[in-house]
């Protein structure tokens, strides 16, 4: 069940950054920043591109490690590659349960709320906007982020986002399940070559109440080696 | 689930439940006579009387146990006394302190002439967190206390009776006054006639903990087998699930059992107390068991079924080799409060693990293909885990925070390296030996009385079965090197294929989960966002459908995830009825299971010339 919340989370991170650019032009303007810096278009993960990824799960005081690959000159069904878990040959299931999580289409874009804008911070060369989504936008698999609030880090200097950040204002109700705690953030970095940002790292914290017990876990995915 | 924590039993001076009958009638005057009121029960709490022997020292503690043998977890049962009083003989209360929440300390303790507390229960108090989580303080319920004044009592015994420092091996006597109403399931037998009072006759005090009771409503189920008594007592919260409905497969299971452990086996009583937790907030939630060297105290969760029971006493029952026929001097002179942990779990509960999946296909229970893919099960589930991790380095630092996550690798890579050292022996033997065989030669060189040194036992285990099991048993469980688990089965001619696999919830497949609730989070409904759910199609389940019934048992709105229980572990091709609202309508849906499948790896037989070695690991 943990995975399919990841798999709910790890597609929502690639958008929740999604800002509208009336609401955050004045913010912005102040350090004469290019409101292009809102588009979703950039923040999207580069399909056009090869590259690796570290993925780190840590649940109660485990961790498993799985090293796979993006290939993007393959076939659609072929472009993800299980290099190993845990310094292992993958299993079949570790190959499904990889490729199923990674190669599934992202949600549709959603709306940002306007009237939930807030500037957090504005200083020292870094200003820190937040939202929250509108719930009509939502599709049902992703309904549960209504209640999150993201917040976008932007370095005034670079005029680059560095960091987006998503945490639940209260107790989710995902699927059938409650989930108290939920925390992502993504780091990111500008590609100059393309003009948008690639994945650096995708951090997905949750705590699951299931059947009475409280589990917590973290998903780590890092990026790397990116080729075109 | 899978997953359902099966705590293990390390276990103690097996004296057993036939020992009871051994032990004096108790009147001596080195006795520690224990009362314990079930009839007044005050605020949900339970008083316990304790009337020593005349202490020697001036100063004395009485303790509860930090941590009970079998499961490798904190528990401080001091935490739930509460009111300790000591009194001299004319009923004046004597100095106490308190330093730690298991330890009271008595001064002037010649003067002692009982010690009086009450007891609070550990169901309640039960935290929402895993039991073996790395920071959890919750007391995995069937190692708990429940107290539910006139309907049911589970005393497991460190929370109720204590001992005094450096008396462990005193005499106990436990007089336990009851509702009439309510029967006591236990291993020990009663010592008194009385309708509403019962005795017991222990030892020393790792026998009283040794010795669960659960007080309910008379709902058991005896049989023998051979020699051996078996005594099944349910109580179900919810009244849904009786001892005769489970009865027909204990007994077939533990006449199998029976057959395939042979001599080697001479249990003569075992008491299996089983508790049916509604599930609800306030209810048990450690769903599993704790097993004791002739009991075990189980935790299930409605619904229940006879198979979940077979899962369970499967392999408690084989506990009755290890630990207790071959163990540890840890075990053995086990420490309440300052435990030093044996640094053989993979022997206590990976081989025990092992058979309790190997005699079923070696007494015709389960075919060969259902074998393997148990045992490949384990290899997938094991990878959850530390695959590098010393064996013995693991059980030895269990009780570290850190270490703790690790633990129910006993039961996935514990049961593997069980099955490996098998293959090595027979091998090694052209089939003729085998574990078991193993486990009765190290049964006639320790047993019960004679512990080994933790120390001692690869080399002794090399010295029986040669040095093949020996280098295993040093590079796969001491230094934790990877175990190849295709290699050693090629031994016996498998190879490894990939074969559907039932997926354990209906709910769910393909990692989708095919359940939602409303917009108010009050009803649970089906979500159907494909014709993948062959559950789903068969039985014409469609999108919205609000569930209201599974084979009669209501679900419960105020918890959804109660739902997961109603299509867990379900068997393909029996009969089932759910009732859903379509659209403002109740209907039944009445069909047979049709479970859904994912493909996983597992192994089949596929080499002719090590047929004769197949068979003599599944069949002799």
């Amino acid at each position: 069940m943990k995975r399919i919340l990841t798999l709910a989370l790890a597609l929502f991170i690639g958008q929740h950054a999604v800002a509208q650019k009336e609401a955050v032009v004045s913010a912005l303007a102040k350090y004469k920043l290019d409101e292009g810096i809102l588009d979703e278009k950039l923040r999207t993960k580069p399909t056009d591109y090869s590259y690796d990824i570290k993925e780190t799960v840590a649940t109660e005081g485990v961790e498993k490690i799985i090293l796979g690959h993006y290939d993007a000159s393959k076939p659609e069904e072929d472009r993800w590659t299980v290099i190993s878990s845990d310094d292992q040959d993958p299993t079949t299931t570790e190959i499904k349960r990889f490729k199923k999580e990674h190669g599934k289409a992202p949600y549709p874009p959603a709306k940002i709320d306007e009237s939930s804008y807030k500037v957090e911070k504005d200083d020292a060369g870094i200003l820190v906007v937040s939202f929250k989504l509108d719930p009509a936008s939502l599709v049902p698999d992703n309904a549960f982020i209504k209640d999150c609030r993201s917040y976008l880090t932007i370095d005034t200097n670079t005029g680059k986002i560095t960091k987006a950040e998503s945490v639940n204002e209260k107790p989710l109700k995902v699927k059938t399940f409650n989930v108290p705690v939920l925390n992502t953030y993504s780091e990111l970095t500008w590609n100059e070559a393309e003009k948008k940002y690639f994945p650096k790292k995708d951090n997905i914290s949750m705590t699951i109440k299931l059947l009475g017990q409280e589990v917590a876990t973290t998903t780590i995915m890092e990026y790397s080696n990116f080729k075109k | 689930m899978k997953t359902s924590p099966l705590i293990p039993l390390l276990f103690l001076l097996g004296l057993g439940a036939c020992s009871v009958s051994k032990t004096s009638s108790g009147g001596s005057k080195n006795t520690i006579q224990v009362s314990i009121d079930l009839q007044n029960v005050d605020a949900d709490r339970v008083r316990v009387k304790v009337v020593p022997p005349r202490q020697k020292s001036g100063t004395v503690a009485y303790r509860f146990p930090k941590i009970i043998p079998g499961t490798y977890a904190i528990a401080d049962y001091g935490r739930y006394v509460d009111d300790i009083k000591a009194f001299n003989k004319d009923g004046s209360e004597l100095k106490t302190s308190r330093p730690d929440s298991n330890t009271v300390v008595i001064e002037n303790a010649r003067q002692l002439a009982y010690l009086s507390y009450l007891v609070n229960d550990t169901f309640d108090n039960e935290e929402d967190s895993d039991p073996f989580s790395e920071k959890s303080k919750t007391i995995f319920s069937p190692a708990g206390t429940n107290i539910d004044a006139g309907k049911y009592f589970l005393l497991n015994m460190a929370g109720f009776v204590g001992y005094f420092t450096d008396q462990l091996e005193k005499p106990y006597r436990i007089t336990i006054a009851h509702p009439e109403a309510l029967y006591g399931t236990t291993a020990m037998v009663d010592r008194d006639d009385a309708a509403r009072t019962d005795v017991f006759n222990l030892s020393r005090y790792p026998e009283v903990v040794d010795h669960p009771v659960m007080y309910a409503p008379a709902d058991t189920a005896a049989f023998r087998v051979n020699d051996m008594q078996v005594l099944l007592g349910v109580y179900s919260r919810r009244g849904k699930t009786h001892a005769s409905d489970l009865r027909p497969d204990l007994e077939k299971m533990i006449r199998a059992q029976k057959r395939f452990l042979g001599p080697i086996n001479d249990t003569q009583k075992y008491a299996v107390l089983a508790y049916i937790s509604s599930g609800a907030d306030d209810d048990a939630k450690g769903i599993g068991a704790l097993e004791h060297n002739t009991s075990t105290s189980a935790v299930f969760r409605e619904p229940m079924k006879s198979k979940d029971l077979i899962h369970v006493i499967s392999h408690e029952f084989f506990h009755t080799i290890a630990p207790l026929k071959v163990h540890s001097k840890e075990i053995q002179y086990f420490d309440f409060n300052n435990p030093k942990m044996s640094q053989h779990l993979w022997f206590y509960e990976g081989v025990t693990e092992y058979f309790s999946n190997l005699f079923q296909v070696n007494q015709g229970l389960i075919d060969d293909h259902a074998f393997y893919d148990l045992m490949a099960q384990k290899m997938e589930a094991s990878r959850n885990y530390n695959d590098k991790l010393s064996f013995t380095e693991m059980s030895r630092n269990i009780l570290d925070s850190k270490m703790k996550a690790q633990y129910p690798n006993v039961y996935q890579k514990g049961a593997l390296i069980a099955m490996c050292l098998d293959i090595v022996i027979r091998e090694q033997t052209q089939g003729q030996r085998g574990l078991l065989w193993l486990m009765g030669e190290l049964s006639k060189k320790y047993g019960a009385d004679k512990p080994f040194d933790d120390a001692e036992l690869i080399p002794t285990i090399t010295q029986i079965a040669g040095d093949e099991a020996g280098k295993f048993l040093v590079s796969h469980v001491q230094n934790g090197e990877r175990i190849v688990y295709a290699d050693f089965l090629a031994k016996v001619g498998l190879k490894k294929q990939v074969v559907p696999f039932p997926e354990p919830i209906v709910f769910v497949t393909q990692d989708v989960a095919y359940i939602k609730t409303d917009s108010s989070n009050t009803q649970v409904m089906a979500s159907v966002p494909d014709d993948a759910n062959q559950f789903y199609q068969n039985l014409g389940i469609k999108d919205n459908d609000i569930f209201l019934e599974f084979n009669g048992i209501p679900v419960n709105p105020k918890d959804a995830n109660s739902i997961i229980y109603l299509g867990y572990d379900l068997d393909e091709g029996s009969p089932i009825t759910v009732k859903v609202n379509r659209a403002g309508q109740d209907m039944e849906l009445k069909g047979t299971v049709k479970l859904n499948y994912d493909d996983a790896d597992s192994f089949r037989f596929g080499d002719t010339g090590k047929k004769d070695l197949n068979e003599a690991w599944l069949k002799k």
